[in-house]
């Protein structure tokens, strides 16, 4: 038990190092920060049937899609 | 190879070794159903046989969590995926989260989104989902297609959006990326930002299940060369998007994932499949299997077999492994790209262009 805690340890610091030296602890935390730069847009696009687009593709792409197939509502049944 | 990489590797190596020594249980994966409502064309779950094999009882998979895990572990410790097939095809999934929320273990799930409505996914909130994965493969008509299933466009997104600004839910979209997606990635980025996702993973098709008749659902070494490049970019954007845990990537370790590459099947992963098989990840199958909870103590084959798991040098026997330099960072790829005979169906090394860096 003990050299099982004492591995677990050096494991820790082995892998904060290969981390460190890779640089992936940075670009997940970047990442991570990056926040939408309207917030009100995420809240639009969750409420709405119409989702919101800001990276240069029309919005018009991802209307809510009708049921063009005639499949009725499957979501309740297994 | 740059030398921090190298080095970085290295490291990781010996936090490999002393893994293997002590293979603490991390994730546990319970294949609950080979049930589903969809019908992917690259699925590796062997749905087909879906109808002729029985869910297993929860309480069958419960028992094995009281008297075999539990008294070994610190439950919140130990990760539960419930997969499938489909999960939501059981009707007492939150009965099963709440049995593992009140032991203690944290449980999340991987969903096609088709039957999550607000009030099951309420459902599993209150019975202590704690992390979601929502599969979309495409824009509406590609989704459709991988899927097919005409809703399944609509049930992902609105899986999507019951997600989002969820409090305390761990919760990523996983697209797996074929002939037909690869160009469409920005759109595919475009979508997924504007409905507010912020951590995607992206896959690559293997040649197995479904899959290994279908020639279009598989990447080109050169488009899967672009989807690195495409995921590096994202990343050097500031937004998350990540490649699959799958494949030792080279020059592209540490530029397309949170963390170094490690197969951790049979080291920190395993899985309860559907007829009892413990194995490794559930994608894992056949010979590598290594008991049954039916049969032998889930915690006896968890300290004592594995072998081939911990141990890969056996790998190196054959080729492309036998003479590559990178096998003591990469140890053989993934467990589930080997076949029965032990050969290797696919190294991410060779499709780089990049074997013995």
């Amino acid at each position: 038990m003990k050299n099982k805690r004492f591995l677990l340890w050096i494991n820790l610091v082995l892998g904060s190092l290969s981390m460190f030296l890779v640089g992936c602890h940075t670009q997940k935390k970047a990442a991570q920060a990056t926040q939408p730069e309207n917030d009100t847009q995420v809240e639009q696009a969750a409420e709405g049937d119409r989702v919101v687009c800001k990276y240069g593709v029309p919005a018009e792409m991802y209307e809510r899609p009708t049921r063009k197939y005639g499949t009725p509502d499957m979501r309740d049944k297994e | 190879m740059r030398a921090r990489l190298r080095l970085a590797l290295w490291l990781e190596k010996l936090r490999r070794r002393n893994l293997q020594k002590i293979h603490p249980l991390e994730q546990l994966f319970w294949e609950s159903t080979l049930r589903c409502n969809v019908h992917c064309l690259h699925c590796g779950s062997d749905c087909i046989s879906s109808i002729e094999t029985p869910d297993m009882p929860a309480e069958d998979f419960l028992r094995v969590i009281d008297t075999e895990i539990t008294p070994h572990v610190k439950p919140r410790s130990v990760m539960v995926i419930i997969s499938g097939g489909e999960p939501l095809m059981r009707k007492d999934l939150a009965e099963v989260g709440r049995a593992l929320q009140q032991r203690g273990y944290p449980w999340g799930m991987v969903t096609n989104g088709l039957a999550l409505t607000e009030k099951k996914f309420r459902e599993l909130r209150e019975a202590g989902l704690r992390s979601m994965t929502v599969s979309l493969d495409g824009l509406e008509e590609d989704h459709i297609w991988m899927r097919q299933h005409p809703l399944a466009f609509e049930g992902a997104c609105r899986a999507i959006r019951l997600c989002v600004n969820e409090p305390y839910l761990a919760w990523d979209v996983v697209t797996c990326v074929n002939q037909r997606t690869i160009d469409h990635l920005p759109a595919i980025r475009d979508l997924l930002w504007g409905m507010g996702v912020r951590n995607w993973r992206i896959f690559g098709i293997d040649p197995m299940g479904r899959a290994a008749d279908n020639p279009e659902l598989l990447l080109t070494d050169e488009q899967f060369r672009q989807l690195m490049d495409f995921i590096v970019a994202e990343r050097e954007a500031g937004r998350h998007v990540s490649y699959s845990c799958e494949g030792f990537l080279g020059d592209y370790e540490g530029r397309v994932r949170d963390y170094l590459y490690q197969c951790a099947a049979g080291i920190s992963v395993a899985s309860i499949l559907i007829d009892g098989s413990i194995s490794a990840c559930t994608s894992i199958r056949g010979k590598y299997y290594q008991g049954n909870i039916y049969r032998d103590s889930f915690w006896d084959v968890w300290e004592h077999k594995f072998e081939a798991y911990r141990d890969r040098s056996w790998m190196k026997k054959n080729a492309p492994c036998k003479d590559c330099k990178a096998f003591d960072f990469c140890e053989g790829n993934g467990m589930h790209l080997r076949r029965e005979d032990g050969s290797l169906m696919l190294c991410h090394l060779q499709r780089l262009g990049q074997k013995n860096p």
